[in-house]
């Protein structure tokens, strides 16, 4: 058995074990600075960890398999990582990163239960990169349920503030809907196929049968159209995509900037990363459900055009700064969501490529309004007028992912944005290429306004010192100037790093191949 | 003789020019008070409400938009977010409930 460094898998157990060892740490060390350097050394060796396992699969050349208690797929837990998962899985490790060392001062030094929020932050990680890393489907629940719960706590960080309260119930009693539901999706999957084993089973609905869990019985269709409807309703929920995006809105509105811009940016993308798994890597290109995947892709495709609409027609309306990023974020996923329903590679580079510029540019917008909130002590438009001529360098750094977020050339978000317009005339889908320039042209509007009232209006009062301190304003520099590389360089960046990925996820055979090889080595002879 | 003619003269000449004065004061009032067309005020053509007129410079772009969609937002802000969280769960299981529906009959999970 070839042996890898699991440095991957390292990466969510050094998180998950680090979440539970903070609370400990807090009882124990009174110290403010000591949590700060933990969680920023622990996140600091996941993005080393993450980083390298990248550097792994892209030398490997096909997925890196990791049997969890030395187990064999399909029996044990596997993780079981490719290009798009470990390339999706750094970019969530770098933005955790940046967000953590942000986070260092932007809560006051006599802000209560900062152990707690760092404690939700890791464990926040390990959820997002466990469910991206793992390779079974009822593993991807528990991790769920690990994102999720973090999710919630970090909504409700400043529970003396009743809105908050108000934001984390219901999120969490969404959230807990939607981790119920894919709990079900999975039952159902295991009463038709037996297995929970991603590479398993996309394996049996092509015919393909790994050693010990047999072939499928029952009527697999009703099983697998199941699944998927619950699954894409499960996933849509996690990411926010309309009729499923209520729960974001109040949840990014009232909590801290940097839990926001880690739930809008890095939380949301895991939803997104399970969506394309599961209809194109395990269930699409099998003509056993051919017809149902189809069908879950319109639906995709529907939901992507719905959030569309709604993000940017009422992102235009709003007057908390917070509450138009939030709708901001609803009309993204709504990008995403539509590239991943055209399912072509092109699409689905589209996808990627949205997916990162998406979560670095709203995390960079994200943290400039927690400076002006902060300043400003409000998040209403209309009583922060000015506010940004007392922070001239975090505005410009705003104006960046303004203009990357609508869409502006030479800007990151440009760049993707013109290639889901391929990806859809390539589909023949012109008239949605005019809903998606329309949606631009509505949110650069938003954008403005923001702008406008922030920096364009004279202050109504004087702010004080409104800029941050360096370990602020550093992080938000590395993304602004990620914005513009990614953008300018974006004909070597697509070559390079994004359509290598992208193309993945349409590598079935290689992801059933390793794990059955595997399968096939560790359980000769064992046959049920 | 002359003088006193031309003091008579000038006399009526400021009475009149006086209750032309007093007539246009009293004309204006009037007008003032019973004329629909003082108070109204048009932009482009249009005919707006003095409310409308006092457009803040931050709404200019998005008024526009806001009226002529208005009957969508309604809809949007008044029916669907709520806030009120079963109005939500209507909403999503609704689309739950398409998603399973559209399966069926596209993916043709009975057949």
């Amino acid at each position: 058995m070839e042996i890898y460094p699991p440095s991957l898998v390292l990466a969510p157990v050094i998180a998950i074990v680090s979440a539970f060892a903070m609370p400990l740490i807090g009882l124990t060390i009174k110290n403010r600075r000591v949590w700060d350097t933990f969680a920023l050394t622990i996140t600091t060796i996941v993005l080393i960890l993450s980083g390298l396992g990248y550097t792994l699969v892209r030398i490997l050349g096909k997925p890196f398999v990791y049997l969890l208690g030395g187990w064999p797929p399909p029996v044990g837990i596997v993780y079981e990582v490719d290009e798009f998962a470990a390339l999706l899985g750094f970019v969530s490790a770098f933005v955790i990163w940046l967000v953590t060392i942000y986070g260092v001062k932007y809560f006051d030094p006599d802000e209560d239960g900062v152990e707690w929020y760092y404690t939700m932050l890791l464990g926040l990680e390990a959820g997002v990169l466990g469910c991206i890393y793992t390779g079974d489907v009822f593993n991807v629940f528990v991790l769920f349920e690990v994102l999720s719960i973090t999710s919630y706590g970090l909504v409700a960080f400043w529970n003396r503030r009743g809105e908050c309260i108000e934001a984390a119930i219901k999120y969490s009693l969404i959230g807990a809907l939607a981790t119920t539901i894919y709990f079900l999706a999975v039952t159902f999957i295991y009463a038709s196929l037996g297995t929970l084993n991603m590479a398993d089973i996309a394996a049996k609905i092509r015919g393909i049968f790994f050693p010990v869990t047999g072939e499928p019985y029952g009527n697999v269709a009703l099983g697998v159209g199941l699944f998927l409807a619950l699954s894409i309703w499960a996933f849509t929920v996690e990411a926010g995509v309309a009729p499923n995006h209520f729960r974001v809105l109040d949840a990014y509105q009232v909590s801290p900037s940097t839990v926001a811009a880690l739930l809008s940016a890095v939380a949301a993308n895991v939803g997104f990363y399970l969506l394309a798994r599961y209809l194109i890597t395990l269930l699409s290109g099998a003509r056993a459900v051919e017809s149902i995947v189809n069908a879950g892709l319109i639906i995709v495709l529907i939901m992507g055009l719905i959030s569309i609409l709604v993000g940017s027609f009422l992102m235009i309306v709003q007057s908390d700064i917070n509450r138009i990023l939030a709708y901001s974020s609803v009309l993204n996923y709504g990008y995403v969501c539509l590239a991943i329903g055209l399912a072509t590679p092109l699409a689905l580079a589209a996808a990627l490529f949205h997916m990162i510029n998406h979560a670095i540019a709203k995390t960079l917008i994200f943290l400039t309004a927690g400076v002006y909130v902060k300043a400003a002590e409000t998040r209403s438009l209309d009583r922060m007028e000015g506010v940004g001529r007392y922070a001239p360098l975090t505005s410009a750094l705003m104006v960046i992912a303004a203009l990357a977020l609508a869409g502006v050339p030479p800007f990151n978000g440009f760049v993707s944005k013109l290639i889901l317009y391929e990806a859809l005339l390539e589909a023949n889908l012109a008239p949605l290429v005019i809903i998606i320039i329309l949606s631009s042209a509505l949110s650069l509007l938003g954008y403005l306004k923001i702008i406008y009232h922030v920096y364009a209006k004279p202050p109504m009062k004087d702010y004080g010192k409104v800029e941050p301190p360096g370990a602020m304003l550093w992080p938000m520099i590395v993304l602004a100037a990620l914005c513009i590389i990614l953008g300018v360089a974006s004909p070597w960046i697509y070559d390079i790093f994004i359509e290598p990925a992208a193309n993945t996820v349409f590598e079935t055979d290689k992801f059933i191949e390793v794990a059955y090889e595997l399968a096939e080595k560790l359980l000769a002879g064992v046959r049920i | 003789m002359v003088v006193l003619e031309t003091a008579v003269s000038m006399f009526i000449i400021t009475l009149l020019a006086y209750g032309l004065y007093l007539y246009s004061i009293k004309v204006t009032k009037s007008f003032a008070k019973e004329s629909k067309e003082k108070p109204l005020i048009y932009a482009c053509g249009e005919h707006i409400t003095e409310k409308e007129a006092l457009l803040a410079d931050r709404h200019l772009f998005t008024t526009i938009w806001n009226e002529v969609f208005k009957p969508l937002y309604d809809s949007l802000r008044g029916k669907i977010h709520t806030g009120i969280l079963n109005d939500w769960f209507f909403w999503m299981f609704l689309a739950l409930i398409i998603a399973y529906t559209i399966i069926i009959i596209l993916g043709g999970v009975g057949g």
